[in-house]
């Protein structure tokens, strides 16, 4: 029964293929002293003693540094808590607040930054009150501080999400036992509950923490005014500061920061080994009950009020605002400054239509193609373990440690210098190859949800009826998934929509998509067309949690 | 005709070794029962012979076909060996309806529509279903899902059938009635069953032949009444029925039949392994073959009444016999105090 075909040995060397040849040209090229096409390249670390000397690189890794562990440190005890809120205690809205501590995840952290310049930077619309109201502006949102702050918060919702089905998991039961058995509410807290999800906590915390590693689009709007470089943003400026591409500079970049998150995805993996050890399956009488508040349900409702204010109202509300005035001022009125000129430049500018087009076409078809390639990747390892599904894992696993910022560059180069492949650099192909690669991982396990959701005596006995392991596949295990796959379908949509990174290196005539647009459009200044872009990017994703508000799909596990 | 042979069958799974050489001959007409406590391996057993395990050795031929044999590297896959299999959840695909499901198996061997058409109304119609057809199986009741289930694996006449706990599911009313249909429909078939269960009053009352498995290998094979009333070992004994179980020491041997004391009584029996003087026994009896007798004689012990209990059906005794107890069967009611008890020796096993 253990037997690999020939057909799913295929898929898996496919999709190895297309995770570690892109990596591993990174990794030859950080140790050349010349691009890798060129002639006469010498090997050498000259790369990495380079950037080991720059002093800006100095900085920019301790920036990161001091940003992973002020995000971990905000992030998890206010995601811990907020799960414990939303999951455990009968706080007012549950129902809808749920979707809306979510949107940091489906919006991207760009636009989220872009509403903090328009609304709270120094001539931002609330910054404008605070002036009139104060005599200046109380705060400076391009200070290292801020940046840390706002990327703590906006990595709650992270924490939130593995906490929360932690918390989910956990049965009153055992909760009720130590009551019974004579512990007090305080203490059930403390010697039960908390310690059983403790192992989600730490696992969403280093997810965090390397999270803050692979930082790019907050650090290049909110730290560019300033001067705050982080690794992220160190290697997109390097072609800036040389005067040339110098790929053997960034490249090295690039492995310095792979050399970082990939200890902390292995590690990731081991804790999430540990994570399950607790979690009990729950029976179908067990259900959970909720902490009643009292007075202090309104006490932790205004706490998420705030917080979803800080995070959410601001900067969205900001952006949105922002897409439809010519400018904003003291003393200007919104009548006035009202306008759809924004919106008309985009739909003017070919290439700004094109990327909205794009955009849309890579989150609607490239989203459905994604999603059957990973359902065959999927049904390659379904319910084998051997040599060959243990290569997909770690497969699956390792572009995770890969910013999309990398991957993008790495496709690049990939597409511009191997042959085959050349022809379709300048189309949607290329993008939606480097889209696939680097949300693998997270696309693989919305898909292996599903299939892990077939019992399998639904498809062992297609096979004792006389079906071929193919039929099998195609007659019960893909019907019975169908839904699943619809719904993977969704979140990768959103997904797609949301990516910023992936495109940049990418970004040309035809390959223009919303999010790397808006990162080459902010080196330009141009916030008319920055806003009206985000407003587009945020619609588009509202779209997509509409229609799983809809239809009931999960928007987390 | 034997129908299927299975010979010293090994299977193991990760690092467990479960079937250590498995040898059983099921033949035409014929229902065999495989018993045994959960882990003894009977269901990988089933599982192997249908091709959903992978043996390390032995050899497994179905009708004349070897489906497997580990020195000639044969290994059939599940879908050739063309067997009925009725899984414990009945596996029915959610996603198709009643007549669907059943249709497959003749689907994938190509039977024309029309054919196929005819062939399911028939099975259904056969086994009550006739007008279900269009139902899905999460419409259907417990013993309609495993009719439905039956129906699937009999449509494209296998030879043999084999079946993983296929009553384990209904209420308890409802699987004595189903054990007794399901024995004459497989009956009135001709087929060979495999049937894995681990209640020996269901195999008894299903099987023609019980194989009892414990750890990996086979303890006792046999007709249900050799399993029941010969028993080739304590733990067969003990499986089979209920007992009364007394420790002592052998006496005195004179061919088959031995001699027996324990703390205050001394018994005659029938001796069922090889003890001699002076080894220490367990002394086993069922407690049907308890009998309260009027006055004292020869095998009979005088033993307190502890309690009685009322069974609805029965009343069931339970007496003490210097510290241990003892348990028999009884019409009516018995006051309390001593009572005078025979044990036979014919039914008092030594082992």
């Amino acid at each position: 029964m253990n037997k690999m075909p020939f057909s799913k040995i295929v898929v898996i060397i496919l999709t190895a293929i297309a995770v570690f040849l892109p990596i591993g040209l990174l990794l030859w090229q950080s140790f050349l002293d010349a691009p890798f096409f060129q002639p006469g390249k010498m090997y050498g670390l000259d790369a990495y003693r380079f950037i080991f000397e720059d002093p800006d690189f100095k900085r920019a890794f301790l920036n990161s540094f001091y940003i992973s562990l002020g995000m971990a440190f905000i992030s998890v005890p206010l995601g811990g808590l907020l799960a414990f809120l939303m999951v455990r205690t009968n706080i007012p809205g549950r129902n809808w607040i749920e979707p809306l501590l979510l949107i940091p995840v489906f919006v991207s952290p760009m636009i989220l930054c872009f509403g903090y310049t328009v609304s709270v930077g120094p001539v931002g619309f609330i910054s404008n009150w605070a002036q009139m109201i104060f005599g200046s502006v109380p705060w400076n949102i391009y200070s290292m501080t801020s940046i840390v702050v706002i990327a703590g918060l906006s990595h709650v919702p992270h924490v939130y999400i593995y906490s929360s089905s932690a918390l989910r998991s956990l049965a009153s039961d055992v909760e009720e036992a130590a009551r019974v058995a004579g512990a007090g509410p305080l203490r059930v807290a403390a010697t039960v509950s908390l310690p059983m999800v403790m192992p989600a906590m730490l696992y969403s915390g280093v997810l965090v923490f390397f999270l803050g590693f692979q930082v790019f689009g907050l650090a290049l709007v909110l730290g560019d005014p300033e001067g705050h470089l982080v690794l992220a943003t160190y290697l997109y400026k390097l072609t800036n500061k040389l005067g040339t591409p110098s790929y053997h500079l960034m490249a090295a970049v690039a492995m310095c920061i792979v050399a970082i998150t990939v200890p902390m995805v292995l590690s990731q993996r081991f804790l999430l080994r540990n994570a399950h050890k607790y979690i009990t399956l729950k029976g179908k009488g067990s259900r959970q009950r909720t902490l009643p508040l009292g007075g202090w349900r309104w006490v932790a409702a205004g706490l998420i009020a705030v917080w979803l204010a800080v995070t959410v109202v601001i900067p969205i509300v900001g952006i949105v605002f922002r897409a439809f005035v010519t400018n904003w001022g003291e003393g200007v009125t919104f009548i006035e400054a009202f306008t759809l000129n924004n919106f008309k430049d985009v739909f003017e500018q070919s290439n700004l239509m094109r990327g909205v087009i794009n955009t849309i076409l890579l989150g609607v078809i490239g989203g459905g193609l994604s999603v059957i390639c990973f359902t065959f990747i999927g049904l390659a390892s379904h319910r084998k373990n051997n040599g060959w599904t243990r290569l997909l894992d770690y497969t699956v696993m390792t572009p995770r440690a890969v910013p999309g910022l990398l991957a993008g560059l790495a496709f690049l180069w990939v597409f511009l210098f191997f042959p085959p492949l050349a022809p379709f650099r300048k189309t949607l192909f290329s993008l939606w190859l480097a889209y696939s690669v680097v949300w693998l991982a997270y696309g693989m396990r919305l898909v292996s949800t599903s299939l892990l959701q077939v019992g399998p005596e639904l498809e062992e006995c297609a096979r004792v009826t006389g079906a071929t392991p193919g039929q099998v596949n195609r007659h019960v295990t893909v019907p019975l998934i169908k839904y699943g796959l619809l719904a993977s379908w969704l979140m990768i949509f959103m997904i797609f929509e949301r990516e910023y990174s992936t495109g940049v290196y990418l970004l040309g005539p035809g390959t223009e998509v919303i999010g790397s647009l808006m990162v080459s459009l902010w080196a330009a200044g141009s916030i008319d067309i920055i806003s009206a872009l985000s407003f587009i990017n945020i619609l588009l994703v509202s779209v997509g949690m509409g229609i799983a508000l809809r239809y009931g799909v999960k928007l987390h596990d | 005709m034997t129908e299927l042979t299975v010979q010293d069958l090994h299977v193991t799974l990760g690092k467990n070794h479960i079937l250590k050489g498995v040898s059983m001959e099921v033949k035409r007409g014929e229902i065999v029962a495989l018993l045994g406590p959960s882990g003894s391996g009977k269901t990988t057993l089933l599982r192997s012979i249908a091709g959903l395990e992978l043996p390390t050795q032995g050899m497994i031929r179905i009708s004349d076909q070897v489906v497997y044999n580990s020195e000639d590297k044969i290994e059939v896959p599940v879908e050739r060996r063309s067997l009925g299999f009725v899984f414990q959840s009945y596996a029915l695909w959610p996603h198709r309806t009643v007549f669907e499901n059943v249709a497959y198996g003749l689907k994938l061997r190509k039977v024309p529509e029309a054919e196929i058409r005819e062939r399911v109304q028939e099975v259904l119609k056969n086994l009550g279903l006739g007008d279900l057809g269009e139902r899905h199986p999460h419409q259907l009741s417990g013993g309609q899902q495993q009719r439905v289930a039956l129906a699937r694996s009999l449509v494209y006449k296998p030879q043999v059938i084999l079946l993983d706990e296929p009553l384990s599911n209904l209420d308890a009313k409802l699987r004595e009635e189903a054990r007794i249909w399901l024995r004459h429909l497989i009956i009135e078939l001709n087929l060979s069953a495999v049937c894995v269960t681990h209640d020996q009053a269901e195999a008894m009352a299903m099987a023609d032949k019980v194989v009892l498995l414990q750890n990996g290998i086979i303890e006792q094979a046999g007709t249900p009444q050799e399993m029941y009333g010969s028993p080739s070992s304590l733990f067969v004994a003990e499986f089979m029925g209920n007992n009364n179980t007394l420790s002592g020491r052998i006496t005195e041997v004179s061919g088959q039949t031995a001699r027996i004391e324990g703390d205050g009584w001394a018994l005659n029996g029938h001796l069922k392994s090889d003890l001699k003087p002076g080894n220490l026994a367990t002394a086993v009896i069922r407690l049907e073959r308890l009998k309260i007798v009027p006055g004292a004689g020869e095998n009979r012990i005088t033993v307190p009444l502890k309690s009685s209990v009322y069974l609805g059906n029965t009343w069931e005794y339970i007496f003490d016999l210097s510290g241990n107890t003892l348990r028999g069967y009884g019409a009516e009611p018995l006051k309390s105090g001593t009572q005078q008890v025979e044990i036979p020796a014919e039914h008092l096993w030594l082992f």
